[in-house]
Protein backbone atom coordinates (compact mmCIF):
# COMPACT_ATOMS: atom_id res chain seq x y z
CA UNK A 1 0.00 0.00 0.00
CA UNK A 2 0.83 3.72 -0.82
CA UNK A 3 2.42 5.97 2.05
CA UNK A 4 -0.38 7.35 3.77
CA UNK A 5 -1.16 11.26 3.33
CA UNK A 6 -2.80 12.79 6.47
CA UNK A 7 -4.68 16.24 5.72
CA UNK A 8 -7.13 17.60 8.73
CA UNK A 9 -8.37 15.71 11.31
CA UNK A 10 -11.74 13.55 10.78
CA UNK A 11 -14.20 15.79 12.50
CA UNK A 12 -15.88 14.39 16.06
CA UNK A 13 -19.36 14.81 17.74
CA UNK A 14 -19.08 17.62 20.33
CA UNK A 15 -21.32 16.35 23.04
CA UNK A 16 -22.48 12.64 24.22
CA UNK A 17 -26.00 14.17 23.89
CA UNK A 18 -26.02 15.67 20.88
CA UNK A 19 -24.30 12.03 19.65
CA UNK A 20 -27.31 10.11 21.51
CA UNK A 21 -30.05 12.15 19.89
CA UNK A 22 -28.39 12.20 16.08
CA UNK A 23 -28.13 8.38 16.83
CA UNK A 24 -31.93 8.86 17.58
CA UNK A 25 -32.51 10.63 14.99
CA UNK A 26 -31.17 8.09 12.16
CA UNK A 27 -33.22 5.90 13.75
CA UNK A 28 -36.78 7.17 14.74
CA UNK A 29 -38.31 7.37 11.59
CA UNK A 30 -41.79 7.12 9.86
CA UNK A 31 -41.91 3.31 10.59
CA UNK A 32 -41.87 4.47 14.49
CA UNK A 33 -45.20 6.33 14.03
CA UNK A 34 -46.87 4.39 11.50
CA UNK A 35 -45.38 1.09 10.51
CA UNK A 36 -45.13 -0.65 14.39
CA UNK A 37 -48.82 -0.16 15.05
CA UNK A 38 -50.02 -1.92 12.29
CA UNK A 39 -47.42 -4.57 12.95
CA UNK A 40 -48.78 -4.87 16.46
CA UNK A 41 -52.05 -4.93 16.06
CA UNK A 42 -51.47 -7.49 13.18
CA UNK A 43 -49.22 -9.64 14.84
CA UNK A 44 -51.07 -10.52 17.61
CA UNK A 45 -51.54 -7.34 19.07
CA UNK A 46 -49.97 -7.33 23.03
CA UNK A 47 -48.06 -10.85 22.45
CA UNK A 48 -46.73 -9.32 19.65
CA UNK A 49 -44.74 -7.37 22.50
CA UNK A 50 -43.10 -11.14 23.72
CA UNK A 51 -41.08 -11.76 20.35
CA UNK A 52 -40.51 -7.85 19.93
CA UNK A 53 -38.88 -7.51 23.22
CA UNK A 54 -37.04 -10.88 22.59
CA UNK A 55 -35.74 -9.25 19.40
CA UNK A 56 -34.78 -6.50 20.73
CA UNK A 57 -32.65 -8.20 23.51
CA UNK A 58 -30.91 -10.30 21.55
CA UNK A 59 -30.46 -9.29 17.83
CA UNK A 60 -31.49 -5.05 17.73
CA UNK A 61 -29.30 -4.36 20.99
CA UNK A 62 -26.36 -6.83 19.87
CA UNK A 63 -26.33 -5.57 16.31
CA UNK A 64 -26.54 -2.06 16.97
CA UNK A 65 -23.37 -2.68 19.32
CA UNK A 66 -21.36 -4.67 16.31
CA UNK A 67 -22.43 -1.56 14.14
CA UNK A 68 -20.85 0.95 16.65
CA UNK A 69 -18.23 -0.98 17.52
CA UNK A 70 -17.30 -1.64 13.95
CA UNK A 71 -17.91 2.47 12.88
CA UNK A 72 -15.52 3.22 15.83
CA UNK A 73 -12.94 1.00 14.89
CA UNK A 74 -12.91 2.27 10.71
CA UNK A 75 -12.78 5.18 12.37
CA UNK A 76 -9.90 4.93 14.48
CA UNK A 77 -8.25 3.97 11.42
CA UNK A 78 -9.50 6.66 9.86
CA UNK A 79 -12.31 4.87 8.04
CA UNK A 80 -15.82 6.32 8.54
CA UNK A 81 -17.82 4.32 5.14
CA UNK A 82 -18.20 0.22 4.94
CA UNK A 83 -15.63 -0.74 2.66
CA UNK A 84 -12.85 0.83 4.95
CA UNK A 85 -14.31 -0.40 7.86
CA UNK A 86 -14.75 -3.94 6.51
CA UNK A 87 -11.21 -3.66 5.35
CA UNK A 88 -9.48 -3.27 8.35
CA UNK A 89 -11.88 -5.92 10.19
CA UNK A 90 -11.65 -8.47 7.59
CA UNK A 91 -7.65 -8.61 5.96
CA UNK A 92 -9.02 -9.97 2.34
CA UNK A 93 -8.78 -8.46 -0.93
CA UNK A 94 -12.60 -8.77 -0.98
CA UNK A 95 -13.46 -6.86 2.02
CA UNK A 96 -13.40 -3.41 1.03
CA UNK A 97 -15.91 -4.48 -2.56
CA UNK A 98 -18.29 -5.98 0.04
CA UNK A 99 -18.64 -2.46 1.50
CA UNK A 100 -19.90 -1.21 -1.66
CA UNK A 101 -23.34 -2.40 0.05
CA UNK A 102 -22.81 0.29 2.44
CA UNK A 103 -22.06 3.27 0.39
CA UNK A 104 -24.93 2.40 -2.28
CA UNK A 105 -27.85 1.19 -0.44
CA UNK A 106 -28.67 4.12 1.96
CA UNK A 107 -27.80 6.30 -1.05
CA UNK A 108 -30.32 4.88 -2.74
CA UNK A 109 -32.85 5.12 0.27
CA UNK A 110 -31.53 8.35 1.15
CA UNK A 111 -32.89 9.46 -2.31
CA UNK A 112 -36.04 8.28 -2.32
CA UNK A 113 -36.57 8.99 1.18
CA UNK A 114 -36.03 12.40 0.80
CA UNK A 115 -38.89 12.34 -1.91
CA UNK A 116 -40.81 11.33 0.79
CA UNK A 117 -39.62 13.67 3.45
CA UNK A 118 -40.56 15.88 0.90
CA UNK A 119 -44.30 15.47 1.09
CA UNK A 120 -44.28 15.61 4.56
CA UNK A 121 -43.01 19.34 4.07
CA UNK A 122 -45.43 19.59 2.00
CA UNK A 123 -48.52 18.33 4.09
CA UNK A 124 -46.62 20.55 6.71
CA UNK A 125 -47.24 23.98 4.39
CA UNK A 126 -50.69 22.77 3.52
CA UNK A 127 -51.59 22.16 6.95
CA UNK A 128 -50.54 25.72 8.18
CA UNK A 129 -52.52 27.03 4.87
CA UNK A 130 -55.48 24.93 5.56
CA UNK A 131 -55.81 24.05 2.42
CA UNK A 132 -56.81 20.11 2.73
CA UNK A 133 -59.23 20.99 5.62
CA UNK A 134 -63.07 21.50 4.25
CA UNK A 135 -63.01 18.19 2.06
CA UNK A 136 -64.10 14.69 1.88
CA UNK A 137 -61.77 11.43 1.99
CA UNK A 138 -61.94 11.04 -1.73
CA UNK A 139 -60.67 14.66 -2.13
CA UNK A 140 -58.27 14.53 0.12
CA UNK A 141 -56.95 11.24 -1.29
CA UNK A 142 -56.27 13.04 -4.78
CA UNK A 143 -55.11 15.60 -2.95
CA UNK A 144 -52.38 13.83 -1.84
CA UNK A 145 -52.39 11.81 -5.42
CA UNK A 146 -51.87 14.75 -7.36
CA UNK A 147 -49.05 16.19 -5.02
CA UNK A 148 -47.07 13.01 -5.43
CA UNK A 149 -47.58 12.71 -9.33
CA UNK A 150 -45.78 15.17 -10.93
CA UNK A 151 -48.02 14.12 -14.08
CA UNK A 152 -51.17 14.81 -12.13
CA UNK A 153 -52.23 18.73 -12.31
CA UNK A 154 -55.69 17.99 -11.33
CA UNK A 155 -55.29 19.60 -7.51
CA UNK A 156 -51.76 20.73 -7.26
CA UNK A 157 -49.28 22.08 -10.51
CA UNK A 158 -47.28 18.79 -11.30
CA UNK A 159 -44.09 20.32 -10.47
CA UNK A 160 -45.60 21.56 -6.48
CA UNK A 161 -44.65 17.95 -5.21
CA UNK A 162 -40.94 17.96 -7.15
CA UNK A 163 -40.49 21.70 -5.19
CA UNK A 164 -40.80 20.87 -1.72
CA UNK A 165 -38.56 17.55 -2.46
CA UNK A 166 -35.91 20.66 -3.88
CA UNK A 167 -36.33 22.53 -0.14
CA UNK A 168 -35.94 19.75 1.54
CA UNK A 169 -32.83 18.61 -0.60
CA UNK A 170 -31.06 22.12 0.12
CA UNK A 171 -32.23 21.74 3.83
CA UNK A 172 -29.98 18.28 4.19
CA UNK A 173 -27.35 19.74 1.91
CA UNK A 174 -26.83 22.35 4.18
CA UNK A 175 -26.81 20.69 7.40
CA UNK A 176 -24.38 18.40 5.82
CA UNK A 177 -22.39 21.01 4.35
CA UNK A 178 -22.10 22.33 7.84
CA UNK A 179 -20.29 19.01 9.22
CA UNK A 180 -20.90 16.57 12.16
CA UNK A 181 -20.87 19.25 15.00
CA UNK A 182 -22.10 22.15 13.14
CA UNK A 183 -24.47 20.58 11.14
CA UNK A 184 -26.36 17.16 12.06
CA UNK A 185 -25.46 17.36 16.01
CA UNK A 186 -27.20 20.69 15.96
CA UNK A 187 -29.98 19.85 14.18
CA UNK A 188 -30.79 16.71 16.25
CA UNK A 189 -30.08 18.80 19.99
CA UNK A 190 -32.85 20.98 18.22
CA UNK A 191 -35.01 18.58 16.13
CA UNK A 192 -35.17 15.66 18.54
CA UNK A 193 -36.58 17.84 21.29
CA UNK A 194 -39.54 19.28 19.21
CA UNK A 195 -40.23 15.88 17.74
CA UNK A 196 -40.63 14.30 21.02
CA UNK A 197 -42.40 17.64 22.92
CA UNK A 198 -45.14 17.25 19.85
CA UNK A 199 -45.74 13.63 19.67
CA UNK A 200 -46.09 13.86 23.39
CA UNK A 201 -48.29 16.65 22.93
CA UNK A 202 -50.57 15.06 20.23
CA UNK A 203 -50.30 11.65 22.24
CA UNK A 204 -52.32 13.19 25.00
CA UNK A 205 -55.07 15.15 22.94
CA UNK A 206 -55.50 12.26 21.10
CA UNK A 207 -56.01 10.23 24.10
CA UNK A 208 -58.41 12.70 25.82
CA UNK A 209 -60.58 12.59 22.54
CA UNK A 210 -64.20 11.69 23.29
CA UNK A 211 -65.89 9.05 21.41
CA UNK A 212 -67.61 8.91 18.30
CA UNK A 213 -70.18 6.51 16.66
CA UNK A 214 -67.54 4.38 15.25
CA UNK A 215 -64.84 4.25 17.94
CA UNK A 216 -63.18 5.40 20.34
CA UNK A 217 -59.39 6.20 21.56
CA UNK A 218 -59.49 2.79 24.36
CA UNK A 219 -60.85 1.33 21.27
CA UNK A 220 -57.77 2.29 19.19
CA UNK A 221 -55.85 1.33 22.25
CA UNK A 222 -57.28 -2.03 22.73
CA UNK A 223 -56.78 -3.03 18.96
CA UNK A 224 -53.06 -2.59 19.04
CA UNK A 225 -52.93 -4.63 22.58
CA UNK A 226 -55.73 -7.27 23.34
CA UNK A 227 -53.09 -10.21 23.22
CA UNK A 228 -54.08 -12.81 20.81
CA UNK A 229 -51.58 -16.30 22.65
CA UNK A 230 -52.13 -17.96 19.78
CA UNK A 231 -50.30 -15.90 17.42
CA UNK A 232 -47.31 -16.68 19.69
CA UNK A 233 -47.09 -20.44 17.82
CA UNK A 234 -47.11 -18.35 14.91
CA UNK A 235 -43.51 -18.32 12.87
CA UNK A 236 -44.32 -14.88 10.58
CA UNK A 237 -45.33 -13.22 14.05
CA UNK A 238 -41.72 -13.76 15.44
CA UNK A 239 -40.25 -12.76 11.99
CA UNK A 240 -42.57 -9.91 11.83
CA UNK A 241 -41.13 -8.64 15.06
CA UNK A 242 -37.72 -9.46 14.51
CA UNK A 243 -37.92 -7.50 10.92
CA UNK A 244 -39.69 -4.56 12.71
CA UNK A 245 -37.15 -4.46 15.39
CA UNK A 246 -34.22 -4.63 12.79
CA UNK A 247 -35.44 -2.26 10.40
CA UNK A 248 -36.65 0.58 13.56
CA UNK A 249 -33.09 1.01 14.65
CA UNK A 250 -31.65 1.47 11.33
CA UNK A 251 -29.40 -1.40 10.91
CA UNK A 252 -27.59 -2.34 7.81
CA UNK A 253 -27.62 0.46 6.42
CA UNK A 254 -24.28 1.41 6.95
CA UNK A 255 -25.28 4.84 9.03
CA UNK A 256 -24.51 3.46 12.19
CA UNK A 257 -21.31 3.30 11.67
CA UNK A 258 -20.02 6.51 9.67
CA UNK A 259 -21.59 8.14 13.19
CA UNK A 260 -19.84 6.25 15.12
CA UNK A 261 -16.51 6.72 13.00
CA UNK A 262 -16.34 10.18 14.55
CA UNK A 263 -15.87 8.69 18.39
CA UNK A 264 -12.18 7.96 19.59
CA UNK A 265 -10.89 5.04 20.71
CA UNK A 266 -12.48 5.64 24.51
CA UNK A 267 -15.06 7.58 23.74
CA UNK A 268 -18.13 4.95 25.43
CA UNK A 269 -20.64 3.32 22.87
CA UNK A 270 -22.15 0.52 25.22
CA UNK A 271 -23.80 2.86 27.55
CA UNK A 272 -24.70 5.69 24.69
CA UNK A 273 -25.58 2.93 21.85
CA UNK A 274 -27.92 1.63 24.38
CA UNK A 275 -29.89 5.02 25.37
CA UNK A 276 -29.62 5.58 21.39
CA UNK A 277 -31.93 2.60 20.73
CA UNK A 278 -34.08 3.29 24.78
CA UNK A 279 -34.48 6.53 22.95
CA UNK A 280 -35.93 5.28 19.39
CA UNK A 281 -38.06 2.41 21.33
CA UNK A 282 -39.68 5.34 23.28
CA UNK A 283 -40.54 7.01 20.34
CA UNK A 284 -41.82 3.72 19.00
CA UNK A 285 -43.61 1.90 21.80
CA UNK A 286 -44.76 4.90 24.06
CA UNK A 287 -45.70 7.63 21.41
CA UNK A 288 -45.95 5.65 18.23
CA UNK A 289 -48.76 3.37 19.95
CA UNK A 290 -50.56 6.29 21.26
CA UNK A 291 -51.16 8.49 18.17
CA UNK A 292 -52.40 7.25 14.87
CA UNK A 293 -53.76 4.10 15.60
CA UNK A 294 -56.34 5.44 18.42
CA UNK A 295 -56.75 8.50 16.47
CA UNK A 296 -57.75 6.77 13.47
CA UNK A 297 -59.67 4.16 15.31
CA UNK A 298 -61.74 7.07 17.19
CA UNK A 299 -62.74 8.42 13.74
CA UNK A 300 -62.97 5.40 11.68
CA UNK A 301 -63.55 2.65 13.56
CA UNK A 302 -61.02 -0.63 13.64
CA UNK A 303 -62.28 -1.48 9.99
CA UNK A 304 -62.23 1.37 8.68
CA UNK A 305 -58.51 2.04 9.78
CA UNK A 306 -57.45 -1.07 8.74
CA UNK A 307 -58.79 -0.82 5.42
CA UNK A 308 -56.66 2.65 5.14
CA UNK A 309 -53.68 0.83 6.55
CA UNK A 310 -53.89 -1.86 4.11
CA UNK A 311 -53.18 0.48 1.20
CA UNK A 312 -49.79 1.13 3.16
CA UNK A 313 -48.20 3.22 6.44
CA UNK A 314 -47.92 6.14 4.67
CA UNK A 315 -51.97 6.45 2.95
CA UNK A 316 -52.39 5.83 6.14
CA UNK A 317 -49.80 8.21 8.04
CA UNK A 318 -51.53 11.40 5.66
CA UNK A 319 -54.88 10.41 4.17
CA UNK A 320 -56.30 8.84 7.61
CA UNK A 321 -54.71 11.71 10.16
CA UNK A 322 -55.88 14.20 7.69
CA UNK A 323 -59.51 13.02 8.17
CA UNK A 324 -58.92 12.85 11.70
CA UNK A 325 -57.20 16.68 12.09
CA UNK A 326 -60.66 18.14 10.22
CA UNK A 327 -62.71 15.92 12.91
CA UNK A 328 -61.09 17.57 16.24
CA UNK A 329 -63.17 19.24 18.36
CA UNK A 330 -62.64 22.96 18.55
CA UNK A 331 -62.33 25.84 15.87
CA UNK A 332 -60.65 24.51 12.46
CA UNK A 333 -57.40 26.16 13.75
CA UNK A 334 -56.86 24.02 16.04
CA UNK A 335 -57.02 20.97 14.09
CA UNK A 336 -54.39 23.00 11.87
CA UNK A 337 -52.48 23.38 14.61
CA UNK A 338 -52.64 19.75 15.55
CA UNK A 339 -51.92 18.59 11.54
CA UNK A 340 -49.07 21.42 11.49
CA UNK A 341 -47.38 19.66 14.71
CA UNK A 342 -48.12 15.87 13.23
CA UNK A 343 -46.21 16.49 9.66
CA UNK A 344 -43.67 18.54 10.82
CA UNK A 345 -42.70 15.44 13.61
CA UNK A 346 -43.04 13.18 10.74
CA UNK A 347 -41.05 15.45 8.79
CA UNK A 348 -38.16 15.83 11.66
CA UNK A 349 -38.17 11.93 11.97
CA UNK A 350 -37.90 11.95 8.42
CA UNK A 351 -34.83 14.48 7.72
CA UNK A 352 -32.93 13.28 10.51
CA UNK A 353 -32.86 10.06 9.01
CA UNK A 354 -32.02 11.28 5.83
CA UNK A 355 -28.86 13.08 7.00
CA UNK A 356 -27.91 9.92 8.28
CA UNK A 357 -28.34 7.98 5.10
CA UNK A 358 -26.11 10.93 3.14
CA UNK A 359 -23.41 10.03 5.75
CA UNK A 360 -21.80 7.32 4.26
CA UNK A 361 -21.21 8.39 1.00
CA UNK A 362 -19.80 11.74 2.52
CA UNK A 363 -17.37 10.10 4.81
CA UNK A 364 -16.22 8.11 1.82
CA UNK A 365 -15.54 10.97 -0.49
CA UNK A 366 -14.07 13.12 2.27
CA UNK A 367 -11.75 10.19 4.11
CA UNK A 368 -10.99 8.63 0.24
CA UNK A 369 -10.26 11.66 -1.80
CA UNK A 370 -10.00 14.70 -0.15
CA UNK A 371 -12.87 16.27 -1.73
CA UNK A 372 -13.98 19.21 1.02
CA UNK A 373 -17.71 18.45 2.65
CA UNK A 374 -19.56 21.34 1.18
CA UNK A 375 -18.31 20.39 -1.94
CA UNK A 376 -19.19 16.50 -1.45
CA UNK A 377 -22.63 17.75 0.29
CA UNK A 378 -23.41 19.62 -2.76
CA UNK A 379 -22.38 16.76 -5.22
CA UNK A 380 -24.69 14.38 -3.29
CA UNK A 381 -27.36 16.82 -3.47
CA UNK A 382 -26.53 17.01 -7.45
CA UNK A 383 -26.95 13.58 -7.45
CA UNK A 384 -29.87 13.29 -5.33
CA UNK A 385 -31.91 15.93 -7.37
CA UNK A 386 -30.96 14.37 -10.70
CA UNK A 387 -32.33 10.66 -9.41
CA UNK A 388 -34.43 12.42 -7.20
CA UNK A 389 -36.35 13.24 -10.66
CA UNK A 390 -36.45 9.71 -11.72
CA UNK A 391 -37.51 8.85 -8.45
CA UNK A 392 -40.93 10.82 -8.80
CA UNK A 393 -41.09 10.75 -12.75
CA UNK A 394 -41.76 6.97 -13.20
CA UNK A 395 -42.69 7.28 -9.18
CA UNK A 396 -46.66 5.52 -10.55
CA UNK A 397 -44.24 2.59 -12.94
CA UNK A 398 -42.92 1.24 -9.46
CA UNK A 399 -39.36 2.85 -9.35
CA UNK A 400 -39.64 3.85 -5.56
CA UNK A 401 -41.20 1.07 -4.74
CA UNK A 402 -37.91 -1.23 -6.30
CA UNK A 403 -35.33 0.60 -4.56
CA UNK A 404 -37.45 0.06 -1.43
CA UNK A 405 -37.53 -3.46 -2.13
CA UNK A 406 -34.34 -4.06 -2.70
CA UNK A 407 -32.23 -0.94 -0.70
CA UNK A 408 -34.61 -0.12 1.81
CA UNK A 409 -34.89 -3.95 2.86
CA UNK A 410 -33.47 -6.71 1.31
CA UNK A 411 -30.32 -4.83 1.09
CA UNK A 412 -30.16 -4.31 4.78
CA UNK A 413 -30.28 -7.67 6.02
CA UNK A 414 -27.78 -8.86 3.43
CA UNK A 415 -25.60 -6.23 4.95
CA UNK A 416 -26.07 -6.88 8.51
CA UNK A 417 -25.45 -10.29 7.70
CA UNK A 418 -22.00 -9.62 6.19
CA UNK A 419 -21.18 -7.73 8.82
CA UNK A 420 -22.12 -9.97 11.46
CA UNK A 421 -19.66 -13.00 9.56
CA UNK A 422 -16.54 -10.08 9.46
CA UNK A 423 -16.98 -10.00 13.55
CA UNK A 424 -18.07 -13.59 13.98
CA UNK A 425 -15.04 -15.24 11.24
CA UNK A 426 -12.71 -13.18 10.27
CA UNK A 427 -12.30 -10.40 13.01
CA UNK A 428 -13.25 -12.40 15.62
CA UNK A 429 -15.90 -12.36 18.46
CA UNK A 430 -13.31 -12.03 21.36
CA UNK A 431 -11.16 -9.64 20.10
CA UNK A 432 -14.49 -7.76 19.46
CA UNK A 433 -15.96 -8.08 22.68
CA UNK A 434 -13.08 -6.34 24.09
CA UNK A 435 -13.33 -3.32 21.29
CA UNK A 436 -16.47 -3.05 22.64
CA UNK A 437 -15.29 -2.70 26.31
CA UNK A 438 -13.11 0.42 25.43
CA UNK A 439 -14.12 3.32 27.69
CA UNK A 440 -17.32 1.73 28.27
CA UNK A 441 -19.48 3.38 31.10
CA UNK A 442 -21.36 -0.14 31.04
CA UNK A 443 -20.31 -3.72 31.70
CA UNK A 444 -22.00 -5.63 29.09
CA UNK A 445 -23.68 -8.83 30.60
CA UNK A 446 -21.48 -11.55 29.41
CA UNK A 447 -24.89 -13.06 28.10
CA UNK A 448 -24.32 -11.12 25.28
CA UNK A 449 -21.22 -12.16 24.27
CA UNK A 450 -23.04 -15.88 23.43
CA UNK A 451 -25.40 -13.50 21.65
CA UNK A 452 -22.50 -12.12 19.52
CA UNK A 453 -21.01 -14.96 18.84
CA UNK A 454 -23.97 -17.64 18.20
CA UNK A 455 -27.32 -16.09 17.94
CA UNK A 456 -27.22 -12.82 15.80
CA UNK A 457 -25.04 -14.55 13.20
CA UNK A 458 -27.21 -17.94 12.81
CA UNK A 459 -30.05 -15.58 13.61
CA UNK A 460 -29.24 -13.19 10.64
CA UNK A 461 -27.98 -16.13 8.25
CA UNK A 462 -32.02 -17.37 8.90
CA UNK A 463 -33.45 -14.30 8.25
CA UNK A 464 -31.70 -13.85 4.77
CA UNK A 465 -32.46 -17.37 3.36
CA UNK A 466 -36.35 -16.88 4.87
CA UNK A 467 -36.40 -13.23 2.89
CA UNK A 468 -34.53 -14.83 0.37
CA UNK A 469 -37.22 -17.55 -0.16
CA UNK A 470 -39.96 -15.65 0.38
CA UNK A 471 -39.61 -12.35 -0.86
CA UNK A 472 -36.41 -11.56 -2.83
CA UNK A 473 -36.84 -14.83 -5.25
CA UNK A 474 -40.14 -13.58 -6.06
CA UNK A 475 -39.04 -9.82 -5.69
CA UNK A 476 -36.74 -10.91 -8.39
CA UNK A 477 -38.73 -12.37 -10.76
CA UNK A 478 -41.25 -9.39 -10.61
CA UNK A 479 -44.12 -12.00 -9.18
CA UNK A 480 -47.39 -10.16 -9.11
CA UNK A 481 -46.22 -6.39 -10.22
CA UNK A 482 -48.50 -4.95 -12.42
CA UNK A 483 -47.51 -5.66 -16.02
CA UNK A 484 -47.16 -1.34 -16.66
CA UNK A 485 -44.98 -1.19 -13.74
CA UNK A 486 -42.34 -4.01 -15.33
CA UNK A 487 -40.49 -1.50 -17.48
CA UNK A 488 -40.16 1.34 -14.30
CA UNK A 489 -38.67 -1.20 -12.30
CA UNK A 490 -36.35 -2.70 -14.32
CA UNK A 491 -35.22 0.95 -15.17
CA UNK A 492 -34.85 1.57 -11.16
CA UNK A 493 -33.05 -1.75 -11.22
CA UNK A 494 -30.85 -1.18 -13.43
CA UNK A 495 -29.71 2.24 -12.17
CA UNK A 496 -28.92 0.69 -8.95
CA UNK A 497 -26.95 -1.63 -11.11
CA UNK A 498 -24.62 1.19 -12.05
CA UNK A 499 -24.33 2.42 -9.41
CA UNK A 500 -22.89 -0.50 -7.57
CA UNK A 501 -20.24 -0.60 -10.61
CA UNK A 502 -19.77 2.57 -10.16
CA UNK A 503 -19.27 2.00 -6.31
CA UNK A 504 -16.48 -0.60 -6.73
CA UNK A 505 -14.63 1.31 -9.49
CA UNK A 506 -14.31 4.17 -6.84
CA UNK A 507 -13.40 1.98 -4.19
CA UNK A 508 -10.50 0.18 -6.26
CA UNK A 509 -9.56 3.90 -7.15
CA UNK A 510 -9.78 5.10 -3.59
CA UNK A 511 -7.74 1.78 -2.04
CA UNK A 512 -5.20 1.80 -4.88
CA UNK A 513 -3.92 5.19 -3.63
CA UNK A 514 -3.75 3.97 0.08
CA UNK A 515 -4.18 7.80 0.48
CA UNK A 516 -6.65 8.72 3.57
CA UNK A 517 -7.29 12.49 3.61
CA UNK A 518 -7.92 12.77 7.14
CA UNK A 519 -6.30 11.95 10.51
CA UNK A 520 -7.38 8.98 12.40
CA UNK A 521 -8.51 9.42 15.64
CA UNK A 522 -5.33 7.94 17.67
CA UNK A 523 -2.95 10.47 15.58
CA UNK A 524 -4.48 13.33 16.87
CA UNK A 525 -2.74 15.45 19.73
CA UNK B 1 -63.57 3.68 -2.35
CA UNK B 2 -62.21 5.01 0.89
CA UNK B 3 -65.48 6.60 1.57
CA UNK B 4 -67.31 3.06 1.11
CA UNK B 5 -64.81 1.40 3.35
CA UNK B 6 -65.73 4.37 6.26
CA UNK B 7 -69.31 3.32 5.87
CA UNK B 8 -68.67 -0.31 6.48
CA UNK B 9 -66.60 0.86 9.10
CA UNK B 10 -69.59 2.10 11.24
CA UNK B 11 -71.00 -1.43 11.71
CA UNK B 12 -67.87 -3.01 12.70
CA UNK B 13 -67.42 -4.43 16.61
CA UNK B 14 -64.70 -2.37 18.07
CA UNK B 15 -62.71 -4.57 20.90
CA UNK B 16 -63.14 -3.17 24.39
CA UNK B 17 -59.96 -2.34 26.64
CA UNK B 18 -59.41 -5.65 28.62
CA UNK B 19 -57.15 -6.11 31.98
CA UNK B 20 -55.00 -8.30 29.39
CA UNK B 21 -54.75 -5.54 26.82
CA UNK B 22 -54.01 -3.07 29.82
CA UNK B 23 -51.56 -5.10 31.08
CA UNK B 24 -49.53 -5.22 28.16
CA UNK B 25 -49.56 -2.09 27.35
CA UNK B 26 -48.16 -0.70 31.26
CA UNK B 27 -45.73 -3.54 31.14
CA UNK B 28 -44.35 -2.61 27.52
CA UNK B 29 -44.55 1.78 27.63
CA UNK B 30 -43.47 0.88 31.45
CA UNK B 31 -40.47 -1.12 30.56
CA UNK B 32 -39.51 1.21 27.65
CA UNK B 33 -39.85 4.53 29.54
CA UNK B 34 -37.72 2.79 32.45
CA UNK B 35 -34.60 1.81 30.49
CA UNK B 36 -35.14 5.16 28.44
CA UNK B 37 -34.97 7.12 32.07
CA UNK B 38 -32.18 5.09 33.49
CA UNK B 39 -30.23 5.42 30.50
CA UNK B 40 -29.96 9.18 30.80
CA UNK B 41 -30.12 9.61 34.10
CA UNK B 42 -26.91 7.46 33.87
CA UNK B 43 -25.73 9.70 30.76
CA UNK B 44 -26.13 12.99 32.31
CA UNK B 45 -25.05 12.24 35.50
CA UNK B 46 -21.73 10.74 33.97
CA UNK B 47 -22.14 13.94 32.05
CA UNK B 48 -22.38 15.78 34.81
CA UNK B 49 -18.98 14.71 36.46
CA UNK B 50 -16.88 14.75 32.96
CA UNK B 51 -18.46 18.37 31.71
CA UNK B 52 -20.46 16.34 29.14
CA UNK B 53 -17.99 16.71 26.51
CA UNK B 54 -17.23 13.57 24.26
CA UNK B 55 -13.32 12.74 24.94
Amino acid sequence: MAEITIQPSRERWGTRIGLILAMAGNAVGLGNFLRFPVQAANNGGGTFMIPYFIALLVVGIPLMWVEWGMGRYGGRHGYGAAPGVFQVMWKHPVAKYLGVLGLVLPLCVFIYYTVVVGWLLGFTFFSITGSYFGLSTDEVSAFLYSFQNIHDSSVHGGWIGFLFYGITLALIVWVLGRGISGGIEKLALYGMPILFGFAILLAIRVLTLPATEVGSPAAGLAFIWTPDWSALGNAKVWIAAAGQIFFTLSLGTGSIHTYASYLKKKDDIALTGLSTASTNEFAEVVLGSTIAIPAAVTFFGVSGALAIASRGSFDFGIIAMAMVFQGLPGPQFVGQIAAFMWYFLLFIAGITSSVALASPAMAFFQDHFGIPRKQVALGIGALALTLGLAVVWWYNQGFLSEWDDWAGTFGLVIFAFIEIWIIRAAFGTARFWDELHQGSDLRIPHFFYFILRWVAPLFLTFLLAWFGATAMWPALRMDGVAPEQIGGRWLARSIMIAMVVVGLVLIRKAFQSGVLYRKPAEEET
Amino acid sequence: MISLLMQTAAAAANPELTGGAIAFMVVSIGAVTTLTVWCFARVLSIGKREGGKLD
